[in-house]
């Protein structure tokens, strides 16, 4: 990883961490993973509530960061729900990262709308057979899955 | 803030940005490596973060070691519970607390004690009663009714008398330091229990306080085995339908001035000939018509032997003789 964007991580990352290990965030989202046996929702509800605070909040509005943010809280997650001994190995970390990723642009249209305006991504968009992004809230679907996106013909 | 482009994810060490949006969940997995990402995020934490995390995690898992511990002692809970149920169905009490509840002894608290106390003591007033009524003209009688009236009152207030089926309570029982103690446990218990519901531990518990009161007071044990040897006498006669008492001592029959046609004497006669025995008044009347007719008969016969001594030996023929 590039050790500048290892740099603009490491602060948000600490915040992030003494919200989930300090505050309770972490207990709270192993009962709800102990409770619907599936580990997917409640850890991208975890982490895109952090992404969200990120950007609202810190006014971090670089993907990179935010991307790098998310996926290293992800595996953090998953090792310590291993350590307590709720997942283990084989966890579905790319479905993870795809709905923390819905979720965080579903409720931030303006980094929705910079991917929008993004050519390289409207480019990639084609790539995998889909249009434009949607200049909404609502997420575009499948953007890191390379998945149909949603009214796509 | 320059506005961040997709391709800007390229710079994330290795994960290029073609490969995240073009590729499907299976490859970016690949690329997206959990643990290549979790070792990258170990190494961002310093000391302090590591010890959240690892106060978090420690936390949770004695959570659930603890909650995994209750569980087990709930099981085990159940089935001791079950365990102990089946026992008591199956009477498979232990002999020492069979014992123990069989070991009823003279306690003031004990109901049982006081239930055999004052069984023994009506059972005692009624034979005096009776004794009294039956010789109640004469000086024993009245001594006899006052032993009864003496019983009666022991037995409707045994305890206010201070007398009587109360031996510790005369003479108060030394107890030592082990035994007061253990009272003080019996007696907290017993507080706490609830009459009606634990009818069998409460018994449990006044047999183990007897128990406790007759090893140090052997006089008292001594009393209550002689009550109850007397209860057990007492209710052994009656089932053999027998009177208790020895026919020596015996009080005379209960008799009644009003029996038809038999004298008041003969009554009390033909009663005391018959010791031990209760007898009707129809009986009596039957002995007393049987004594007259036979003394009837026995007169007759001496009459007719004074008066015609020969009336077998020819002399009545001979006076009937008509000379001719």
């Amino acid at each position: 990883m590039d050790p500048e964007i290892i740099n603009q991580v490491q602060p948000l990352f600490q915040e992030a961490y003494s919200a989930i290990y300090v505050d309770g965030a972490f207990d709270s989202m192993a009962d709800q993973v102990e409770a619907a046996g599936d580990s997917v929702m409640p850890i991208s509800q975890l982490v895109s509530k952090i992404i969200d605070s990120t950007v609202k909040d810190a006014g971090v509005t670089d993907l990179n960061v935010l991307f790098a943010l998310a996926v290293l809280l992800i595996a953090d997650l998953l090792e310590s729900l291993e350590k307590v001994g709720i997942t283990s190995e084989g966890v579905p970390f790319d479905e993870i990262i795809n709905s923390t990723m819905q979720m965080v642009l579903s409720t931030n249209p303006d980094i929705a709308a910079l991917i929008q305006q993004d050519p390289a991504i409207q480019e990639m968009m084609s790539k995998v057979g889909g249009q434009e992004t949607p200049a909404t809230d609502v997420a575009p679907q499948g953007v890191l899955s390379g998945g149909p996106i949603e009214g796509e013909v | 803030m320059a506005a961040p482009s997709m391709s800007g994810f390229s710079s994330l060490g290795d994960i290029r940005t073609q490969d995240v949006v073009g590729s499907t969940g299976a490859q970016m997995a690949a690329v997206l490596d959990n643990g290549a990402n979790a070792n990258l995020a170990s190494s961002l934490r310093n000391s302090a973060m590591d010890s959240w995390k690892n106060a978090a995690i420690e936390k949770r898992q004695i959570a659930a070691e603890g909650r995994a511990s209750t569980r087990q002692i709930d099981k085990e809970g159940r089935a001791l519970e079950a365990q102990l149920g089946k026992e008591e169905r199956m009477g498979l009490m232990d002999q020492a607390e069979r014992d123990r509840v069989d070991a009823l002894y003279d306690d003031p608290a004990s109901r049982e004690s006081k239930k055999l106390a004052l069984d023994t003591a009506k059972a005692e007033a009624s034979i005096a009663k009776e004794r009294a009524a039956a010789s109640k003209y004469s000086a024993e009688g009245a001594a006899a009714t006052s032993r009864a009236q003496t019983a009666r009152d022991s037995a409707n207030s045994p305890r206010k008398s201070g007398k009587a089926n109360n031996t510790y309570k005369d003479k108060p029982v030394k107890l030592n330091d082990v035994q007061k103690a253990q009272l003080k446990d019996l007696n907290t218990e017993l507080e706490a229990l609830i009459p009606g519901d634990d009818d069998k531990r409460i018994k449990q518990i006044r047999g183990a306080k007897n128990a406790i009161y007759m090893a140090a007071d052997p006089a008292a044990k001594e009393k209550y085995d002689s009550l109850r040897r007397r209860k057990e006498e007492l209710l052994a006669a009656k089932q053999a339908g027998v009177g208790t008492i020895s026919p020596a001592n015996k009080a005379p029959v209960k008799t009644s001035k009003i029996i038809k046609g038999v004298p008041d004497a003969d009554v009390a006669r033909i009663s005391n000939q018959y010791p031990g025995q209760v007898l009707s008044k129809q009986k009596i009347a039957e002995i007393a018509q049987a004594e007259k007719l036979k003394e009837e008969l026995a007169r007759e016969d001496t009459k007719n032997k004074t008066l015609n001594p020969n009336l077998f030996n020819g002399g009545l023929l001979e006076s009937l003789r008509v000379p001719r």
